[in-house]
């Protein structure tokens, strides 16, 4: 489902049309349909094992498709991998380089391997190490190098080619909150360079601080597909209220408040908080407190916010449960 | 055309970072370089010799005689420690607790008993080497000791061939003698065939015809008596008894008259010796009564009568009794003439059937004697070719006999070989198999396990290229090694095979494919590194154990020693051998054994495609 789609200079560089992948008896991806405009930074957003791996292994054809296509710039190239794998560039959490070579050595063969001439390959190294910050560490060998590092590393090597299209599965997976931010950067400065990225990512605050769109995937299905802002303002109508009470007893509390006549979307428990989303901020207000007494609870904590991505990412997963 | 270029370049690639990533590690880099040259000093230090350096063996004899001290001394010549034990127990002990590594037990008499060897079977190798060595040594002396027993043996044919010939003449006069044995039987034969009997058989006809004539009259004489003896017996009883009947009646009458005349004795008188005189009537009558001596004379007759007549009965009844006899006598001589004339003819038929069967077995014994005469010829035959083999036995040297076929060893090749050029092709395969087996399953499994394996799935490579490489690396390595041992083995231990590098590269390289393949398709098998290098290693092993390096295969089971020949190490060093000591192009390889071999290089390199493959999937 697209919100509020937004009009485009040019035509989708990569669409996908009712991809299926299934493994056994197991369906991961579920007749996947959207688009990725060219220079766009789209995020996956989705939990463990919800099939956003699959899909972007799927679309640089490391994985065969059960059925649907995938074109680009409006041919398919659904089976054509060998021209797949030329235009894509792809990262990965787990860093896919040879830790035994020298980050010279590695950016050497992958892009003698992608069918680069010594002297581009030289050039190329230099200007991505140079853009990933490793230059200086180049004699190094890679097992050397940190965990950030490595994952520029990474990064630097998913490039060696120049592809149109860059893929990062989970980029910054595992990275403490300032390798992160550094990461970050360098993925905006990619991306600034007319790379367009698509980057998959369970942290909801990356997707929203880095992605121009942002697809929620959940069992292998798009919930949703849009801007941060136009999800967020989609379901910015409701108030996200979040309640901390003793004993507990939310059920109860639900119901005194929904006596109230308060509107109460996808309610759930989160840790001892009680969270819910409602559009009557005001009234909600007022009737919590009563509420509360009313269902012999305690209250110790009552907030009221506009809800983040992450939130509507788990309001939307929850309620799709 | 770019394409080829682009494919040769990206193997390059593949190969430079596959040597970078074996170099990385510096005990990686120091056994590939330093590995084969090792070796190779190990072992051209070690098999530069052919000699049994530090062999031990311990010998037994009862007796310590001229032979067994040849062989101890032959055995001491040849650099074997000799350790003469006290007892046979204490010779064969020293095997068992390794002082020895032979026990040598002489016999008491060598015409009568056995050398005998204990020997550790654990060290098999080691034992078949100092046997080999130990027969040869013991052959010469043996083959000393041989020549004077076919000297004797010669002699004694010689002995025999003239005894022979002299038969042959003594068979000869057997023969003769049996012909004429033969001639005279046959005579004889003849002769008793025509003997006459029939003057004899006419003589009894005559006295048999007579007989019956006889045994006529006989019977007739004996009707007669029968006649007579019943005239006889009729007399007896008709005439006699009436007769002994009258005079009884007078005498009965006389009786009355007596009694009624009253006469007594004494007045009667006798008068019967006056009955014929004249005086009769005087007699009479002076007699006191006349009657009465008239009727006692009567009665004095008629008495005498009748014991005339009963006198004459009893000689009539001796009569009949003897007419009885004569009859009877009769009787026996008709059976004895009818007998007597039956014996006379069946002697004359009996002296017949002699003659005939006296004369068939004399013939028979004739023919007898042409069978021995046939027999004396064969007989004279086989002795004369008999003698004529003897005659045609020309070997008058023991030593044709004990050895009628000269051998002597001549290597093919006009140089000196010595044990490290013997076991050169084994080690260079044991190198490619160690070399390209570990090193195509080393390079497997660290793409593997890499962090780069999946980049490598995802970049525009063909898969077959990635394979390629993996040969390549491990090719390029194992026959660097190999060029080491090789140039080393030249130039420092003078190695005296044949190195043509256009004939054994292809050899090399063919063996290399196989064994990396194999390491290959067990490092695209197997999920971790030590199983795999643990299942390359056990391969490996067990190549080398069913291979000549260990123990002969023609040791081994039949079956299994027919698949061990067939092992790549086998067939690969069996043609390299080929090529080194003798020359052989590869092409001259028995057709079996290259299409055996050829079938196992595509099968693995088909098995390392479809490994690859499932590898692939299986890590998706």
């Amino acid at each position: 489902m697209y919100i509020h789609e937004r009009p485009r200079a040019a035509g989708p560089i990569l669409r996908f049309s009712k991809v299926k992948k299934s493994f056994g008896d197991k369906t991961v991806l579920h007749d996947i349909s959207f688009d990725i405009y060219p220079g766009e930074l789209c995020g996956l957003i989705g939990q463990s094992g919800a099939g956003k791996t699959t899909l972007l292994r799927t679309l640089i054809g490391y994985y065969e498709l059960d059925s649907g296509s995938i074109l680009y710039k409006g041919t398919n190239i659904t089976n054509k991998i060998q021209f797949i794998r030329t235009i894509f560039g792809f990262t990965t959490q787990e860093s896919c380089f040879y830790e035994d070579l020298t980050l010279m050595q590695n950016l050497t063969y992958f892009g003698s391997m992608y069918g680069l001439s010594k002297l581009e390959i030289a050039k190329k190294s230099e200007q991505l190490l140079k853009l990933v910050e490793l230059w200086e560490d180049r004699n190094l060998l890679a097992r050397q190098l940190s965990g950030g590092m490595q994952r520029r590393l990474d990064l630097a090597i998913g490039m060696i080619h120049d592809p149109e299209i860059l893929i990062l599965d989970e980029p910054t997976s595992g990275l403490d909150p300032i390798l992160r931010k550094s990461m970050w950067n360098l993925i905006k400065k990619i991306n600034r360079l007319g790379v367009t990225i698509i980057m998959s990512s369970h942290l909801l605050d990356e997707m929203e601080h880095l992605c121009q769109d942002v697809a929620m995937i959940k069992n292998g299905t798009i919930l949703v597909k849009g801007s941060p802002n136009q999800l967020k303002s989609y379901y910015s109508k409701h108030q996200e209220v979040w309640i901390e009470s003793y004993p507990g007893n939310y059920k109860k509390l639900i119901d005194e408040i929904k006596k109230r006549n308060i509107a109460v979307f996808y309610p759930r428990h989160e840790g001892t908080k009680l969270i819910f989303y409602t559009p009557n901020t005001y009234s909600v207000l007022r009737a919590i407190p009563l509420a509360a007494s009313a269902s012999n609870e305690g209250l110790s904590t009552l907030k009221i916010e506009k809800p983040t991505l992450n939130e509507v990412f788990e309001a939307l997963t929850n309620y799709n449960k | 055309m770019i394409n080829i270029i682009q494919v040769l370049i990206k193997l390059k690639t593949i190969f430079v970072k596959n040597i970078k990533r074996l170099m990385e590690s510096k005990i990686s880099a120091s056994l590939i370089l330093f590995g084969p040259l090792i070796l190779i000093f190990l072992l051209g230090l070690a098999f530069q010799s052919s000699g049994f350096f530090g062999v031990t063996i311990g010998v037994y004899s009862p007796n310590y005689n001229e032979v067994s001290q040849n062989i101890i001394s032959a055995m001491q010549d040849t650099d074997f420690t000799i350790i003469k034990e006290e007892s046979s127990d204490t010779c064969i002990n020293g095997v068992k607790e390794a002082r020895t590594h032979l026990c040598m037990q002489f016999p008491e008499k060598f015409e009568a008993g056995r050398l005998a060897f204990y020997v550790d079977y654990s060290r098999l190798n080691l034992v078949y080497a100092i046997i080999s060595k130990i027969n040869s040594e013991i052959g010469t002396i043996s083959e000393n000791i041989s020549m004077g027993i076919t000297q004797d043996l010669l002699n004694i044919i010689g002995d025999s061939s003239a005894q022979l010939t002299s038969s042959e003449e003594t068979i000869n006069q057997l023969k003769l003698n049996a012909i004429a044995l033969k001639i005279e039987l046959y005579n004889t034969s003849y002769a008793i065939r025509n003997m006459n009997i029939t003057q004899g058989s006419e003589i009894i006809t005559s006295l048999t015809d007579n007989s019956s004539t006889l045994l006529t009259d006989v019977t007739n004489v004996k009707d007669s008596l029968v006649l007579i003896k019943s005239s006889l017996e009729s007399t007896k009883t008709d005439s006699i008894s009436a007769s002994k009947n009258q005079v009884e009646s007078q005498l009965a009458s006389i009786n009355t008259a007596q009694t009624n005349q009253g006469c007594t004795p004494e007045n009667s008188r006798d008068l019967t010796p006056y009955l014929a005189s004249e005086n009769l009537l005087n007699e009479m009558m002076a007699s006191p009564n006349p009657t009465c001596a008239i009727l006692f004379t009567m009665r004095l007759n008629l008495e005498d009568q009748s014991s005339q007549l009963d006198s004459i009965e009893t000689d009539l009844d001796v009569l009949i009794d003897y007419m009885s006899s004569l009859h009877t006598g009769m009787s026996d001589l008709e059976t004895t003439i009818y007998s007597s004339a039956q014996v006379a003819k069946q002697n004359i038929n009996s002296l017949d059937d002699s003659k005939m069967l006296l004369s068939q077995k004399l013939e028979a014994m004739a023919l007898a004697t042409d069978t021995s005469i046939a027999s004396f010829d064969i007989m004279n035959e086989q002795l004369s070719v008999i003698t004529n083999q003897f005659e045609q036995l020309s070997i008058t040297d023991p030593g044709t006999v004990i050895k009628p076929i000269k051998t002597f060893i001549k290597p093919l090749s006009s140089k000196k070989i010595n044990t490290l050029d013997i076991i050169y092709p084994s080690i260079i395969v044991m190198v490619l198999m160690f070399v390209g087996l570990l090193m195509g399953n080393i390079l497997v499994m660290r793409e593997k396990t890499s962090r780069a394996y999946f980049r490598n799935l995802i970049i525009p490579v063909k898969d077959w290229v990635f394979i390629l490489g993996t040969y390549l690396t491990t090719a390029i390595i194992a026959l660097t090694q190999v060029a080491i041992i090789i140039i080393i083995g030249t130039v420092f231990f003078g190695t005296h095979l044949d190195f043509n590098v256009f004939r054994i590269t292809p050899i090399l390289f063919f063996a290399v494919i196989i064994f990396s393949s194999i390491g290959m398709i067990i490092g695209y098998l197997t999920s971790s590194e030590e199983t795999s290098v643990m299942a390359a290693i056990i391969l490996t092993l067990i190549f080398l154990l069913f291979s000549n390096m260990i123990i002969p295969i023609e040791t081994m089971e039949e079956t299994i020693g027919i698949f061990a020949r067939l092992t790549p190490f086998n067939i690969s060093e069996m043609i390299l051998r080929r090529s080194l000591v003798f020359g052989s192009e590869i092409s001259s390889t028995n057709p079996l054994t290259a299409i055996i071999f050829t079938i196992q290089l595509i099968l693995l390199v088909i098995g390392v495609w479809y490994s690859h493959k499932y590898s692939n999937k299986h890590k998706k």
